[in-house]
């Protein structure tokens, strides 16, 4: 069961995956907090990192999106080498991040959260622009306001509505549904559905799992900062090893 | 009545050039999070290169310029040489706040090499006070006045609507995410001091012609003030720092005016002590927010 090749059916659709990490290993300084984790992610898919409380999948999320360094490991975009770039260089290279916490500018109004989302656009910038706000119907309505004053929801949607500004190969979604209700948690999914749609490869870690599997193509489960196993998402959702890490049986 | 009314005048100088000083101090504050102790010495830089244009010949409006130049490349290498070294290495607050620290008394005494400790003043004259409906001004005065609120009206423009300005604010609003976005944040700090210095520099110049004595250690004294507006209008704000920039400088005038100029200092930390007792976070933070944050 543990294997790290990709879904077979995946492969022979797309050649270059957008995003290929191998071997990466992060930390804040002290002792690795991932090590010698590989994931591959589609374009047109959503690939899911589960795993339990500390497993390291929000420090993977921050290594490959350049906020913190690897001290081992690359990660190539769509073919090209791009290990160890600062983070606004990767985003030049299509990858956008959106971080669980603090992923608006609080006192910038919607339309400039967005206009700095597409900070390194060259050109493009006002149809980009309304290309989202028919995405996000919301937004286009609060565009004027401050990110602050929005709701908890809203704010994700900005959230995930900044990354997707540049028009990035890969998506790296920090649990965008962390803290939301339900009926919000559903909207989000409803959304990363769509940006999957117009052949992005989106990456999803989350803590809600039974869901995130659902929807995922391809998922990867970390344990104690190391890949365990991958599959199908669906396949994962009744797998016996998964089903135990949740409950604590294994470690 | 009449009395109020000129000191009020008066004050409306002070405020002028105290609310530039507190303004660029607040930018600096506002994208590297770090209180520069050497602004002060980036007023007596704008100060003394003023000086050196007019003991060249040059008119008001060469030695503004040049004191804006000397102060913008002041704060551009305090900044790239010394602050960013810290920022970049995740060092934020109090040994960075040392390390400026260091830099002014170090520029304080490189000043004293060069010009020596005396008390030095501009060529150019003043002018004789003339009346403007209840006030009394020179000419130097109202030039004062007009120009800080020109220069405060384009730093407005700048910050809400330039792309540089949107990436000025994201920038101190959340370093980080600035830099996912594909923002250069230390480019953009690097500019913001440069802006800084500029406006910091050309304080210094007009705080120089309004007292007419200048020192090495006058850009100190008077940052002592600075920190006082800046921190009582809320630090990294632009317009609550302007707001205690006027407030301020009205308030020293009259203080001074009616008790003693030669306790201005101790006043001003009365003020500051009071605010911070009151309104930690500053007099103009929470509630209603501005656009110009």
């Amino acid at each position: 069961m543990t294997t790290l090749t990709p879904d077979p059916a995946m492969a022979e659709t797309a050649t270059i995956a957008a995003l290929e990490v191998s071997g990466l290993t992060a930390g804040y300084g002290g002792p690795p907090i991932v090590e010698n984790v590989s994931v591959r992610a589609l374009r047109g898919a959503i690939t899911a990192i589960v795993g339990p409380n500390g497993a390291g999948k929000s420090t993977l999320l921050k290594a490959i999106a350049g906020v913190i360094k690897a001290s081992a490991g690359t990660v190539t975009v769509e073919g090209r080498d791009a290990t160890g770039l600062p983070s606004e260089k990767l985003v030049r290279r299509g990858i956008a991040y959106v971080p669980q916490v603090a992923n608006v500018f609080p006192q910038l109004t919607v339309q400039e959260n967005l206009e700095m989302g597409g900070y390194s656009r060259r050109h493009g910038l006002h149809e980009r622009t309304e290309e989202l706000y028919q995405l996000f119907p919301d937004l286009k309505l609060a565009h004027r306001r401050h990110a602050e004053t929005l709701s908890g929801g809203q704010r994700t949607m900005l959230a995930m509505a900044r990354g997707l500004m540049v028009d990035p190969a890969v998506l790296l979604l920090d649990e965008p549904s962390a803290g939301l209700s339900p009926k919000f948690q559903s909207a989000v999914w409803e959304r990363i559905e769509q940006v999957r749609a117009t052949n992005v490869a989106v990456v999803v870690v989350e803590q809600n799992t039974r869901e995130t599997l659902r929807h995922a193509q391809w998922a990867y489960v970390l344990v104690l900062g190391k890949n365990r196993l991958d599959g199908r998402g669906r396949d994962l959702l009744h797998n016996d090893e998964v089903v135990n890490l949740y409950v604590g049986v294994l470690s | 009545m009449h009395e109020a009314l000129l000191t009020l005048g008066f004050g409306l100088v002070t405020a002028a050039i105290l609310s530039l000083s507190a303004l660029a101090f607040t930018l600096e504050y506002s994208v590297t999070n770090v209180a520069n102790l050497s602004h002060g010495e980036i007023l007596t830089v704008g100060a003394y290169c003023a000086y050196l244009v007019q003991q060249h010949g040059g008119g008001v409006i060469l030695s503004g310029l040049a004191a804006a130049a000397g102060g913008g490349l002041l704060a551009l290498a305090v900044h790239n040489g010394v602050v960013d070294r810290f920022v970049r290495r995740g060092i934020g607050g109090l040994p960075t706040f040392i390390a400026t620290l260091g830099v002014s008394l170090v520029i304080q005494n490189i000043l004293v090499i060069i010009f020596g400790a005396a008390n030095l003043g501009y060529t150019v004259p003043q002018g004789a006070p003339r009346t403007v409906g209840p006030f009394l001004w020179t000419d130097t005065e109202i030039q004062i006045m007009v120009s800080a609120v020109v220069i405060t009206a384009l730093l407005y423009v700048i910050i809400q609507h330039t792309r540089f300005g949107k990436s000025l604010r994201a920038v101190s609003q959340n370093r980080s995410l600035a830099r996912v976005s594909g923002i250069n944040a230390n480019r953009v700090a690097a500019l913001t001091w440069l802006l800084a210095g500029l406006i910091g520099g050309y304080a210094g110049f007009i705080l120089a012609e309004s007292v007419g004595t200048f020192s090495p250690y006058s850009g100190f004294s008077f940052f002592l003030i600075t920190l006082t507006a800046a921190v009582a209008g809320g630090l990294g704000k632009a317009v609550g720092t302007l707001v205690g920039g006027i407030i301020v400088g009205i308030a020293l005038e009259f203080f001074g005016g009616y008790l003693s100029a030669s306790y201005n200092l101790a006043f001003a930390f009365a003020i500051l002590s009071l605010v911070i007792l009151v309104r930690p976070r500053g007099l103009f933070v929470g509630g209603r927010r501005s656009i110009f944050e």
